[in-house]
């Protein structure tokens, strides 16, 4: 067994097998990522046609998760003059509450029904929203039925490519382990203990392959899908707020029966209200997220039901208060 | 060619960009679209993906403004070569232009500068054409523009310059009724007698809209909506004329999509009256 402490690899002067070593991590970790990007076989497909009335809380939930649902409906519900805004100068708060006088509840879609009939009892703070017994629980049956739809229509990553890229990550970390190991039982038996960086530069390589090689929730098909949206609706205007509830009428027949603004909620995220009537809306949720920052996930935090990346084990995670937003552009 | 085996396209729209989430969220509304093609010849990114986007949506005629088929000096070689790569990509039945020129002496004029209705203007246009056609094999239809003025020296009337030059180059016809009205009042004559002189076998496509009134001069603007005396245009032409498709083509002072919608419709109920489609 001598050749395996006696041999160039286990023999090779510490600096230059440490360069060596950091060349077989990044060959490895860039030969994965290559690999990534041919796995994902949704790019073959067609990508969906823009349907003629686009869901703005599916097209949300596509975006963002439950998260951007959440700022969709808490937005519609004040577009549609159910809610109202409110400041507290003294606490420094900002409040999402039930107008005193309602429009007809014919106007609210279901999910907003649920939403403004389980929730604002009372009023919110924009963090309270993303919180237990908030807004994303009262949507939770209405996510999971948009994941199925998505996941059904190869929009989000499938899961079995997921499957393919966790088991091409173990390999490539277990070849660099064994390479690492290798080196640190050899220089062991040599008496050498200056394996430090050796050590740092493995569990670096572990950070590094998991945190770059990890799938984006959206599958190229999903992306093109979104990008497509993004693009068709981009020239819709921003129309000031409550003038449907004025009248108790619904949106437009032009826009065959959908909300224009909310729509653009939907496709673009709450930030695309900044400098419009609106404007409080994205500083509000980005207040949110500055408040809640280290509580809850990221940005967006794209919960999946039933399928891997959801936080908390019940599927819909809580919390999550981002107002940023990620995926098309959105933030504020 | 025979036209009469060109699709019936119905009735659509002249895509501009402010409409773009409208026509989206009305398909059902709207049969196809006419793009202007000098808007995606040599553009931007976003341009193509729109581009791209519509065309997976909808039939595309693609409608050019700066080939030029009046200009003596020829075709511009590269912007032909530009526009046969869009119709390549677009894969339409047919594309439009105007019965105009639009350049001379190399430089864009910007604008549809009419024609003298001569033999000779006859002549350069047949030439012109003859030179598109070897680089683009899909049916040519020609649209009638306005005018303000007549050129001295003209050997023919309107009708029978539009009807030599459609005729002698087996081309299709754009007839863009509100340029015919606009015209029959500015030059005083009657529209009606124009129709009869024109091949109105050869009508493919029709163009309505509403233009404004300046003093007592009728400009073609495309910024109003279609007038009853442009119906009534429409309704002869549609009554007459084999018409495979009709476009709204407004440009300017837009209204609130609804108000679009509701022409075309009434275009679809013209059409419908005359079975020129279900």
């Amino acid at each position: 067994m001598d050749w395996l402490i006696e041999n160039p690899l286990a023999n090779m002067y510490g600096p230059l097998f440490l360069m060596v070593y950091a060349v077989l991590i990044i060959f490895l970790i860039a030969f994965h990522k290559i690999r990534l990007k041919s796995l994902d076989w949704t790019a073959k497909m067609p990508t969906p046609h823009i349907p003629q009335n686009p869901d703005p809380y599916e097209i949300a939930y596509l975006r963002g998760g439950e998260n951007e649902v959440a700022r969709s409906v808490v937005f519609s519900l004040v577009h549609k003059g159910f809610l109202i805004h409110t400041k507290d100068f003294i606490v420094k708060q900002e409040f999402f509450q039930k107008a005193e006088t309602l429009p007809e509840i014919r106007l609210l879609s279901p999910i907003e029904k649920k939403v403004f009939s389980s929730v604002f009892h009372s009023s919110k703070t924009a963090e309270e929203i993303f919180k237990d017994g908030g807004v994303t629980s009262a949507i939770y049956t209405y996510c999971y039925d948009y994941e199925q739809k998505l996941q059904n229509e190869k929009l989000l990553m499938p899961p079995e490519i997921e499957g393919v890229a966790q088991r091409n990550a173990s390999i490539a970390a277990v070849v660099i382990l064994l390479f690492g190991c290798f080196k640190l039982f050899a220089a062991i038996a040599h008496g050498r203990f200056n394996v430090i960086f050796l050590i740092i530069m493995a569990i670096v390589a572990m950070i590094v392959l998991f945190v770059s090689t990890k799938l984006p929730r959206l599958s190229h098909r999903g992306r093109a899908y979104l990008e497509e949206l993004q693009t068709a609706f981009s020239k819709l205007n921003i129309k000031p707020p409550s003038k449907a509830v004025r009248t108790n009428e619904l949106p437009q027949p032009a826009y065959a029966g959908v909300d224009p603004t909310l729509l653009m909620v939907g496709v673009f995220g709450v930030s695309i209200l900044s400098g419009t009537s609106y404007d409080y809306f994205p500083q509000t949720f980005q207040r949110a997220s500055t408040h809640e920052s280290g509580a809850v996930s990221g940005c967006g935090s794209s919960s999946s039901y039933g399928s891997s990346s959801c936080s908390s084990g019940g599927g819909c995670s809580s919390g999550g208060g981002c107002g940023g937003g990620c995926g098309g552009g959105c933030g504020g | 060619m025979k036209f009469d085996l060109l699709p019936k396209l119905g009735v659509g729209l002249g895509f501009r960009e402010p409409f773009r989430a409208d026509v989206f969220l009305n398909q059902d509304k709207i049969d196809f679209l006419e793009i202007t093609a000098d808007h995606y010849i040599d553009t931007t990114k976003e341009k193509e993906r729109e581009l791209d986007l519509l065309k997976r949506h909808f039939t595309l005629i693609p409608h050019g403004i700066n080939l030029s088929l009046g200009s003596a000096e020829g075709i511009d070689e590269l912007y032909l070569e530009r526009l046969a790569r869009l119709i390549e990509t677009i894969e339409p039945p047919y594309f439009s232009e105007h019965i105009c020129f639009t350049k001379a002496g190399g430089i864009s004029i910007g604008h549809l500068s009419p024609l003298p209705f001569t033999r000779e203007a006859v002549d350069v246009i047949s030439r012109n054409i003859e030179t598109v056609r070897t680089k683009i094999s899909v049916p040519l239809i020609l649209e009638n523009i306005t005018y303000m003025m007549r050129f001295p020296d003209t050997e023919m009337n309107e009708a029978d310059f539009v009807s030599k030059i459609v005729l002698e180059n087996d081309c299709g016809l754009l007839l863009d009724v509100t340029n015919l009205y606009i015209n029959s009042v500015n030059q005083k004559y009657d529209w009606r007698e124009y129709l009869e002189k024109l091949p109105l076998e050869r009508v493919v496509q029709i163009h309505f809209v509403g233009g404004h009134k300046h003093k007592e001069l009728l400009i073609d603007s495309h910024s109003h909506k279609t007038p009853d005396e442009i119906w009534e245009v429409t309704k002869e032409v549609m009554k007459r004329a084999p018409v495979k498709s009709a476009i709204l083509e407004r440009d300017e002072n837009f209204p609130p999509f609804d108000e679009l919608l509701k022409e075309l419709e009434t275009a679809r109920e013209i059409g419908r009256m005359f079975k020129r489609w279900d």
